[in-house]
């Protein structure tokens, strides 16, 4: 009995990490950037049918169409930050989220105009079936495996850029102030643009293993992203490695909550949530 | 610089259409027939819409966009509106059609959450108005309905969620399986209506049922209801998630090293897109249906049976049949039934006097709403079919059992999952 419960945990610990990286580009521009996006999850999503074009129709190796993939989304959000989001970002909260929300609205319709009403899926072999058993009762899927690894190795490279480069102190400085930055001459236009460029490769990676996690459809972009702004907020705003934290935190609850039963799934992640959000209103690692 | 103001705009488009009038021949002395069609076109039921445009396009060739109503030639025009997969919108739609459009008649299709409010708009606004595919308890008895009364203006043609659970049963019991069942029923309105009818069905009829719990959608880890029908040895499993939910449970089952005999995916597998995207592991999931293109029928409208049906939606799109291509068709056949035999076509009540009266062989089958089993809805036939691989698609369904559908003749016997 013991080891059922052993399995939820790990089975939590795992989803966790799917979690946080659905999450970390979501915790790059609201928690560094102070820019709530909320064409997220809709983002995620039309790189999922670009990825599914490049497997699927154009029959590219999959490992080779995710760097494409990556690259191609980093791109995008850049473009997008330097002829778009650049105009509306210094006007306040307000025109950020009516413009994140077209954004979303634009790509739901488009896709559903260009793919149908089709759920789709990009096919990876056994990987999404396959698992190793340590005992009877414990089993580790690969995917999920890898995708936890990824979570992990994304917010490495994230954090080392923010806080041990050079230009992830200038972009934070921005984020700060961008009115002393540009008084001090740092070119804040450019510098967001990167930082776009950096949620466009988490993007990118978390399109990659949704694809083949399960079917999305046109939309789907909306349906996880609670559960992302419930993880970022949790971890506490600036704070990647807590957004890793928080994730693990919420997919923990809710398969111990599910285990009792199963109806207590997700509303056991929420009390978690609200719980320590009484004990640290701002988060468990907030940064500023 | 000439700028386009609103009411420019507004302006030019209204003097082009008083031209248009008034350049047509003055002959048209009977007035267009408008029937609405509320359509989930886009959200989360599109699914749903897949064959309506095929459908729409083959009723316009067979008849012309032209009615026979006592002898007398109308034009029709089929209003077609997106309600988005979304009950308030569904209600708006309606709403526009009955008072923006002024239609005749209303018709929509899918699942409660949209069928109900359309229906209830035409309820009550006094437009007669005809329904199909959603689950009859929920439209009869989740819109207040009392079967001794039932509704003034609104029918409803479709399957009971009751023979929906006996089918599953019969199709469990012609299988060498142990009598223990798994529910994956979610927390919605189906799930737990429907859920708790089949559990108790399956109790009856001597399974052992194993229940985690109704969940809340969407579900990123299946690990506790898996190790639920691990630990219950269950055998045979009856899922109500939507396809990507289903999906990820079914991956996730093969991940913790599970799979049950028998898979009945509701809601999922209805679809070929879901299944496809199975891949190796879609064969034997199983499921009841409203209609195959085995049905013994026969089009009133365009005079194909349900097989040239498949045939030629197959030709046209490059996609096998869905359920919603006979059902719809049904539905635009017995519409256009009523309205040529509505003795005063501009009274409401005469239309709806007619879709009362309605004795009518569809390619759906016989609908008569004096037939029940509620006030004002007619039952249709639930075939029960099975996923196998095929050459002409990747997977095709064959009729496995026909209890409740006995006119439907079986094409294959029913496999196990993994063979």
């Amino acid at each position: 009995m013991t080891s059922i419960w052993l399995n939820q945990i790990i089975q939590g610990i795992l989803v966790g990490g799917l979690y946080a990286l659905y999450a970390s580009g979501l915790s790059l521009s609201v928690g560094i950037l102070r820019f709530v996006n909320i064409a997220h999850g809709d983002l995620i999503i039309l790189a999922c049918f670009a990825q599914f074009l490049f497997v699927v129709v154009f029959g590219i190796p999959p490992v080779l169409a995710a760097c494409v993939l990556v690259v191609v989304c980093a791109i995008v959000a850049w473009l997008m930050q330097k002829y778009l989001l650049d105009r509306i970002l210094h006007h306040g909260i307000m025109p950020t989220v009516l413009v994140t929300f077209g954004i979303s609205i634009c790509i739901q319709n488009s896709l559903l105009g260009v793919f149908d009403a089709d759920s789709r899926k990009v096919p990876a072999g056994d990987l999404d079936i396959a698992s190793v058993a340590l005992t009877d009762d414990v089993f580790i899927g690969v995917l999920p495996m890898l995708i936890f690894l990824s979570a992990v190795a994304l917010i490495f490279v994230l954090n080392y850029f923010l806080f041990s480069t050079q230009i992830g102190t200038r972009i934070r400085a921005v984020a700060e102030n961008p009115d002393t930055a540009n008084l001090m001459g740092l070119p804040t236009g450019r510098l967001y643009a990167v930082s776009m460029a950096m949620v466009g490769v988490s993007i990118g990676l978390t399109a990659v293993f949704l694809s083949i996690w399960t079917n999305f459809d046109a939309s789907a972009g909306q349906s996880r992203l609670l559960i992302a702004f419930e993880v970022v907020v949790l971890g506490g705003l600036g704070s990647l490695w807590g957004t890793l934290i928080g994730g693990i935190i919420l997919g923990v609850a809710q398969a111990v909550g599910a285990q009792f039963d199963a109806g207590w799934q997700a509303l056991s992640g929420h009390i978690v949530f609200l719980a320590i959000f009484l004990v640290r209103p701002r988060g468990l690692f907030p940064r500023d | 610089m000439r700028t386009y103001t609103r009411r420019r705009i507004l302006g030019t488009a209204i003097s082009s259409v008083a031209a248009t009038t008034l350049a047509a021949p003055a002959i048209a002395a009977s007035r267009k027939i408008k029937i609405g069609l509320a359509t989930p076109a886009s959200g989360q039921m599109a699914a749903f819409h897949q064959p309506v445009p095929f459908i729409l396009d083959q009723i316009q060739a067979a008849t012309g966009g032209k009615i026979d109503i006592g002898g007398k030639m109308h034009e029709i025009e089929i209003v077609v509106k997106d309600h988005q997969s979304s009950p308030n919108r569904a209600s708006e739609v309606a709403q526009e059609m009955i008072l923006g459009d002024g239609v005749d008649i209303v018709t929509s299709f899918s699942a409660p959450e949209t069928v109900n409010p359309v229906s209830d708009q035409c309820e009550l606004n006094g437009v007669p108005s005809i329904s199909c595919v959603c689950p009859m308890e929920p439209w009869f008895f989740g819109r207040g309905g009392d079967p001794a009364v039932g509704f003034d203006w609104t029918f409803h043609f479709s399957f009971t969620g009751d023979d929906y659970g006996r089918s599953i049963v019969s199709f469990w019991d012609k299988l060498p399986i142990d009598k223990v069942a798994g529910g994956l029923w979610p927390n919605d309105a189906d799930g737990r209506i429907l859920g708790d009818i089949w559990g108790g069905l399956l109790k009856e009829s001597g399974y052992q049922v194993v229940d985690p719990g109704r969940f809340d959608l969407p579900v990123s880890n299946y690990a506790a209801q898996i190790a639920a029908f691990k630990i219950g040895d269950v055998n045979a499993i009856s899922s109500l998630a939507p396809g990507p939910e289903f999906v990820l449970f079914w991956s996730q089952c093969q991940q913790q090293g599970y799979l049950p005999k028998a898979m009945v995916a509701s809601k999922s597998c209805e679809f070929a897109d879901v299944q496809y995207s199975l891949g190796e592991r879609a064969a034997g999931i199983a499921n009841p249906i409203l209609w195959t293109e085995y049905h013994p029928y026969q089009s009133g409208l365009t005079g194909q049976t349900a097989g040239e049906l498949a045939e030629d939606y197959a030709a046209s799109t490059g996609r096998q049949w869905e359920q919603t291509l006979g059902h719809v068709h049904a539905l635009m056949e017995i519409t256009f039934d009523a309205l040529r035999r509505a003795e005063d076509i501009d009274s409401p009540d005469s239309i709806r006097d007619a879709i009362a009266a309605s004795k009518y062989q569809s390619v759906a089958g016989p609908i008569d709403f004096s037939s029940g089993p509620f006030p004002n809805t007619s039952k249709t036939d639930l075939a029960f079919v099975q996923w196998v691989k095929s050459d002409k698609f990747p997977y095709v369904r064959e009729v496995v059992d026909n209890s409740f559908a006995p006119s439907v003749e079986l094409t294959a016997e029913p496999i196990l999952i993994g063979g």
